[in-house]
Order: structure tokens, then sequence, then C-alpha cells
């Protein structure tokens, strides 16, 4: 109810008001600390979003926190619109508007602070030092017990020491500006600290991102209470992170230190309901599954849990009440991706392929660390080593396929002398087996993507079998002795170039004999060819080929893939 | 009171449908948009953000993400057509695939659940389409509530959906791929062929060549035949599409084929390049059969 006022009485009120704001805030004000942190903050998501060193969902900390203080910030301001409210009734608002907006487990340890703070302010018209104090005191406890498995160098041990420091500081002035820069000091000094507490974070070389943005959400209250005020920016851009570059060690080390628990699903959702036993649901979310959070009260839950079998998770939890904003995300996958973005940027590290599981196992036949890589990566099950020069016995097959769940077995020979020692194996063993005569290994290729999962064993074969006829596979080696055979002529040691194993040229340039070669295997129909470099290819060798094949032919499109194998230089599928 | 007609329904869906606007008409029928992510912006699906800007932001390397509508927006739509005097049947995208249909619920629930009634298409873009414009058709035509429900319920069996993609790359990113899984690892080039079904997206064959993944394609679609309606859609491949597109009016010279692209949210997942056709097969035990 202010009369008007001349300028100097303004000014006046003014100087006044700033006063006021050091010392205690009521709930205008309180409403004006909060998106003074907010817009603080913002700048600073990019940064927060690049500490983490986990690649999982509830990974971008920084936005994560934002968007959930920004939604505490807007249910305050929202709740108390054109009225003159009190500090509780703001953080009782900001509460709801970050238990409703929590994302991640930062965004809701945030929502737990925010709870705490406002339960211990419950009757308080306007905030000092020592009510806040005491708030942040109560927001460590709560947010402490919202965690099932405290570990300190996080948020947590950020927030205790700030309450710490806050309590120290209150007992002697109660003025908030004095209680907020103890909290904001230790909290940054402790923030500093976090790689002691926790190896995860000096092994990535980075402090807690969850630490750091609590430090900077007190700053920019900070700031406030010195007399800054910030509003939100309209503009609500997010910006979103990229992988830092100091994830990349941590990656390293990912299964020793987390385990195969951080892999399956991150599982985040809102359960609401009558009476809900708070405890009850805590208990059961962390028996089924790991780094479970629980938070809110007996009308609205804030659960965030990982877990392999989200669906299981999701069904107990529709036991107690109804869910909402569900949100699940496959942390296996984003951490492979992570994975293989690295072995994108290292070439020379090899990647791993995944076991694939289905009912038939495709058993293939080659040697070459490369050549195996490449089938195992086009769907083998298991390759067995071997080939042209060295054959594998039905034993070895048998071995592998004794070794395989699968009852249903499709063999790939991949050369055809090895064909027949894989019929034998149709007799020696109490699976079904089927043999798909592929005579190398492009055919081998070739019949590997005409599997269809959703297709039964001899529709397979069937479509395997025709998939041989559509592909030529060339191969480069040296002339073991001298000939004359299908009127090529060669000297031994010299290049000779094969198409489906017939010799179709020889001569002293590798380039030369290829380009003969190919030319004889109606290039001008195909679309993509791929060459496997072999051990004895000189370094140059591949990347010369396939210059010249891509000048002779412009339309086909050219893959070189590490083969490995021995004694042939390359082998080529054209298809 | 007991005598009195059933009111009018209107049909919700939301904007993984991918229902091309022209098709909508003045069909009763509501698109609620998802909400993607990327460059730092959020965007509404299908509204305030041009495939061509998606694709060039893509192209940048920006990463997309996507949200689903919030409860509050469903409630908005529900609580608007309610007043208006209508029954509502909202149909959505996979629940497995996305959190729509649950946001749906929630509103559903809130609002008027015995006058709202949610299905789980258990499949995406215009292979649910199909059944929303259905659903609509049968609504404007003064169905009830429970009869245009049942008819979506039981025409979800119809539904096929297959594509081939440039890259597995977009749906392993988004974290969808699911059993598709399996097709990862290559050290070679694939164009993975996958097929919706049981609400997720299952792994199918690799294949080398983007000729011989649309080769397989086509066959796989025909296989099928006959269709009652079957879109072929794509991102940035419209020739490829116009190609299949033809092949399939050749296999089945009386289907209803349209051709049209994706949306910015099921372009996140399957990425530039795709190339699919998704639709619903000849119904098998529809009374009276599909509205025209």
């Amino acid at each position: 109810m202010m009369t008007r006022e001349g300028a100097h009485g303004v000014e006046h009120a003014a100087r006044e008001e700033e006063v006021d704001r050091e010392r205690r805030w009521s709930g205008a004000a309180l409403i004006g600390a909060l998106e003074t942190a907010v817009a603080h903050f913002e700048p600073h998501v990019a940064a927060v979003n690049a500490l983490n060193v986990f690649p999982v969902p509830d990974g971008d900390t920084g936005t994560n926190m934002f968007l959930t203080i920004q939604a505490a910030v807007r249910e305050a301001r929202r709740l108390n619109h054109g009225s003159q409210p009190r500090a509780d009734e703001v953080l009782a608002g900001a509460a709801h508007g970050a238990l409703m907006g929590a994302r991640g487990n930062s965004g809701v340890i945030l929502y737990q602070i925010l709870a705490g703070i406002a339960e211990s302010c419950q009757g308080v018209a306007e905030l000092d030092g020592r009510v806040f104090a005491a708030g942040l005191r109560r927001a460590a406890d709560l947010a402490y017990r919202a965690v099932v498995n405290p570990v300190e160098g996080t948020m947590l041990t950020v927030i205790r020491a700030a309450a710490e420091a806050a309590e120290i500081a209150a007992a002697k002035d109660s003025a908030l500006s004095t209680v907020l820069a103890a909290a904001l000091d230790t909290a940054e000094d402790t923030v500093r600290r976090t790689p002691e507490l926790l190896d995860i974070l000096r092994q990535a070389g980075v402090v807690d991102a969850g630490g750091q943005g609590l430090a900077i959400l007190l700053a920019g209250l900070q700031r406030f209470a010195e007399g800054t005020t910030l509003s939100i920016p309209s503009d609500e851009a997010i910006p979103v992170s990229t992988a830092p570059a100091a994830a990349m060690d941590f990656l390293d080390h990912l299964d020793e230190m987390h385990g195969a628990e951080e892999f399956g699903y991150c599982t985040n959702f809102l359960l609401t309901g009558d009476n809900l036993p708070v405890e009850e649901v805590r208990r059961r979310m962390t028996e089924l599954g790991t780094s479970a959070v629980v938070v809110g009260d007996e009308t609205m839950l804030k659960i965030h849990v990982h877990s392999e079998h989200p669906g299981t998770i999701l069904e107990i939890a529709l036991g107690y009440g109804e869910l909402h904003q569900v949100r699940i995300d496959n942390m296996t996958a984003q951490t492979r991706a992570l994975l293989e973005d690295r072995h994108a940027a290292h070439p020379t590290a090899v990647a791993s392929s995944p076991a694939a599981t289905t009912d038939i196992a495709l058993v293939a036949v080659a040697s070459g660390e490369g050549l195996t890589e490449v089938l195992r990566g086009m769907g083998a099950t298991a390759v067995v080593p071997g080939g042209p020069t060295v054959n594998p016995s039905t034993e070895e097959i048998l071995r592998v396929i004794a070794a395989l769940p699968q009852r249903e077995v499709i063999l790939l020979p991949n050369d055809r002398n090895v064909i027949p020692t894989a019929r034998q194996v149709e007799r020696l063993t109490d699976r079904t087996i089927r043999v798909v005569p592929s005579r190398s290994v492009p055919q081998g290729i070739s019949a590997l993507t005409a599997f269809n999962f959703d297709a039964d064993l001899e529709e397979n074969v069937a479509a395997m079998t025709e998939a041989l006829g559509m592909v030529r596979s060339l191969a480069l080696t040296r002339a073991t002795r001298s000939a004359q055979i299908d009127g090529v002529r060669v000297e031994q040691g010299q290049f000779i170039g094969l198409l489906d194993d017939r010799l179709r040229a020889g001569g002293e340039d590798p380039v030369d004999v290829v380009l003969a070669v190919l030319a004889e295997a109606d290039p001008d129909q195909a679309e993509l060819l791929t060459v496997f470099v072999g051990e004895p290819a000189s370094p140059d060798l591949a990347g010369r080929v396939a210059e010249a094949i891509g000048d002779a032919y412009p339309n086909l499109t050219i893959e070189v893939a590490a083969g490995d194998q021995p004694h042939y230089d390359l082998i080529i599928a054209l298809e | 009171m007991s005598d009195a007609p059933s009111r009018p329904v209107y049909v919700v869906t939301d904007s993984t449908a991918d229902i091309p606007p022209d098709l909508i008409g003045d069909r009763p029928l509501t698109v609620v948009p998802l909400i993607v992510e990327i460059a730092g912006q959020s965007y509404r699906d299908g509204i305030d953000l041009s495939r061509d800007q998606f694709l060039a932001l893509l192209r940048d390397g920006h990463l997309p993400r996507t949200s689903q509508p919030s409860i509050g927006t469903f409630q908005e739509v529900y609580r608007d057509l309610i007043e208006r005097g209508y029954d509502i049947v909202s149909i959505h995208i996979s629940s497995a695939l996305s959190g729509t249909y649950n946001s749906a619920r929630a509103a559903a629930q809130a609002v008027a659940p015995e006058r709202i009634r949610l299905i789980d298409s258990h499949s995406v873009s215009m292979t649910f389409g199909w059944i929303v414009l259905e659903a609509a058709d049968l609504a404007a035509a003064g169905k009830s509530l429970d009869e245009v429900a049942a008819y979506a319920e039981r025409r979800k069996g119809d539904q096929r959906l297959y594509a081939v993609l440039e890259t597995l790359e977009y749906l392993h990113r988004g974290g969808r791929i699911g059993r598709s899984a399996l097709l990862l690892g290559s050290a070679l080039q694939i164009k993975p062929i996958v097929q919706v079904r049981r609400g997720t997206v299952e792994p199918l064959e690799r294949v080398r060549t983007m000729r011989r993944a649309l080769d397989r394609l086509v066959a796989l679609v025909t296989e099928q035949c006959p269709w009652d309606h079957a879109a072929v859609f794509h991102l940035a491949n419209p020739n490829a599409a116009e190609a299949v597109a033809a092949r399939l009016r050749e296999a089945q010279p009386d289907i209803n084929v349209i051709t049209g692209q994706i949306g910015t949210v099921v372009g996140t997942y399957g990425g530039p390049g795709l190339v699919g056709v998704g639709g619903l097969v000849r119904a098998h035990a529809a009374e009276g059969g599909a509205p025209a």
C-alpha cells in the first residue's frame, strides 16, 4: 500500500529495500531471488553438462537442474500471482513445482532440497539467514534420506557442508547475505574437493556436476542478496550437451567401476495415490533395481530407478497408485553409442560385436581377425578358424557348434574345400544342421545378409542359398608356380587374379591385375564393391586399387575393410 | 433420457501418426504434437519446425531428442472437446516407443474417463495413422464411442510396417532399438530392414546396398497383399519412395497408396534416407468392411 511519493522518497525506499534484501526476503523477494538464481544458472548449463562423466540419461545434469529449478520458480510464481505472498507459501509452491518438474537424479535431489527448506520454513512470512540455515540443514537430511545409497563427493556432500557453514554463520549474524556467503564459500570449496572424495570423478578429471550446479544456484541467490536482480530470459532455449572429452578415459573403466548395474533402463515416473506407503515403495524399488531414488509424500512420489526390467518396475508401482510422466531410457544403448563414437575416433580400436542371439545359430568359417569381425558383424554367431589353406576339421567345426545354445545351425563353409567337411557335420550331431554351400567369404557375407530374423530354418536356408548367386568373388594373390590355365599365363611369384575361383589374369602390377579381373565381372551391373585387405598386402595397395576402380567405374560404391586373411592380398566382393 | 441419441465422437491422435494435413480435411480429428528438441530449441512436431530446417540441423550434427506431449496438453484438448459435447477416441503411438499414451491416459483419467477411450496402437507413423483416419470417418458417420473404439481396436491386427534405414544410428542413439540391436556391430555398411510388430521395432534383415534393400522392402510388402491402404513414407528420399509406390501399384492395382515424409519426431529415430511402407492389410473380420 505505497502512497505516492516524490522522487527522493522513491529512492529512499529503494535503498531501504536494498538493505532489507540483504537481511531477509518476503515472498515477493524470494520469487525475485529464485528468478535471479535461474537466470544466473542459465549460461552455466552447458558447462555443468560437460562435467558429466557417465553417459546415461541422468547425465545432463546442467539441463536437468536448470529445468527443475525453472519449473519450481514458474510454479511458485503462478501460485502466488497478484498477491503479497508469504515466504513459506512461495517455498511450498517452488517445492511442488520442482516435484512435478524434476528431471534426472540431480533434479530429484534439487527437489528434495527445496522441499526441505520449504518444510522447515513453514509458518515463516519472511526468510532470514537463521531460518534459511535451518532449511538447508533439513534439506541435507531429506536429500540423504531420499538416496538409497548416499555417495560422498556428490551434491549430497555439498549441501551438507553448505548447511553446516550456514548454521555456524547464522549463529553469529542472521542476515541472509552473510549466511548465503558462508554457504556459497563452503559449497564452492566442497565442489573443488569432490574428486578427492569420489574416485570416478578423479579418473575423469572433473568435479561433481550436481554439486557444481548447487553452488551456481547459491551464487545466484547471493547475487540477489547483494542487490542484483536478473529476470528469467523469455527464450526457453535449453542447451543440449555433447559428450565431453573428459568422459573418454572414464569409459575405459566403466565396467570395473560400475559393473553391470549401470546397464539396462533408466526408469523415471511419478506415482500418485492416497496414502502411498513411502518407505515400502522405496524398499521395493531398491530391491528391484539400482540407483533407486524415491522422493515425495504419501500423495505423490517421484521415482528414479535403473533396472533391466522397467516393465516389472512399472507393474509393481501400479499396485500402489497411478503412473504419470513415465520415461524410460536405454542406458546400455547410450553407453554403447558413446563407446562406438570412440571407436570411430580411434580406428585402431577393434569394436567387439554384440552376441547375436537368435534361435538359429549361424556358423561361418574364415581366417583373419578382420574377416572374423566382419562375419560376426553381419550376424555370424561363431566363426571357426580356417579357410583356403588351413581347412578346419569336422571336429573343430563340431566343437564350435557344441558350445552354442541353439538347436538349429546353419553352416557357411566359405570355401569349396571346406564344403565337404561341413556336410560331415550334419550326421555327427543331434542338432539340426544345414549347410549353405558358400565358396568364398563374399558369398558367406551375401548369405548372411539374406538371413531373416522372422523366418524359420528352411526358409532361411533357401533364401541364403539363393543369395550366394548375388555376389561375385574376386581374389588377388601370388602364383605359387609358373603355369598356364584357361588361356592365362603366369610366372611364379607374379600377381594373379581370380574370379569365382577361376584364374583370369596375371601380371607384375597388382592394380592392373585387379582391373583386368574386374572387367570380366560385369562391374557396370553392380552397385557395391567391398575390398578386404589381407596380411600380405602392401600398406598402400588397397588405396591404390580403390582409387583405380573408382576412376574406372564411378558409379560403384567402394568400401575397404580389414580382412587380415593370410595369403590373399585382397578379397573383393562385387554385388 | 436413457434413449437419448449417443453423443458425437471426436478422434484425437498425436503427431507421430504422420498424417498428411490434406488428408485430415474436415474429419472430426485433432492431432496433438510431440516435442522435438534440437540445437537448444524446443519445437512442436509438425508445427514449429519444417522438415527442411530439421534436416539441415541434423546435417550440421545436432542431436535431436523428443518428448511426449504433457498431461496438461492432453487435458486441454480433451476438456475442450468434452465441453463441446463430444465423446473421444484417442489413438496413439505404441506405448513401448513413447510415453505419449501414458500422458494421454493420465489426462483422460483426470478429465472424463468414462467418455474417453484410449487406444495404444502398438505402431507408429502412417500405419496407425490409417486407423485414425478410418476411426474419424466412422465418427463422422455418427457411430458411437463404443463402436468407433471397438473398430479401431480390432483394426490394430491389420497393421503392417516395414522400413529400410540408411543407418541404425538414429534408432540406436534414441534408445528405441530393442531387439534390432542384433543388427548393430557391423564392420561393413548395411541398410537394415526393420518392422514394427507387437509395438516394438524388430530386426528383419541386413542388406548391403540401398537398391537391394528397396527390392526386399517391395518383396516384403507385396507378400502382404492385399492392402486396404498403404503409405510409402520417407525422410529426404522422395525418389526411392515414389519408385516403391509405383511398384506397389503394379503389384496391387486397386491399392490406395500415398507417399509422404515422416515428421520430425519419427525422423529423430528413423534418420534421413529412411524409406518405409506402413498401412492396413485387408481387414479379416471387420463387420461391414472398412469405411471408404
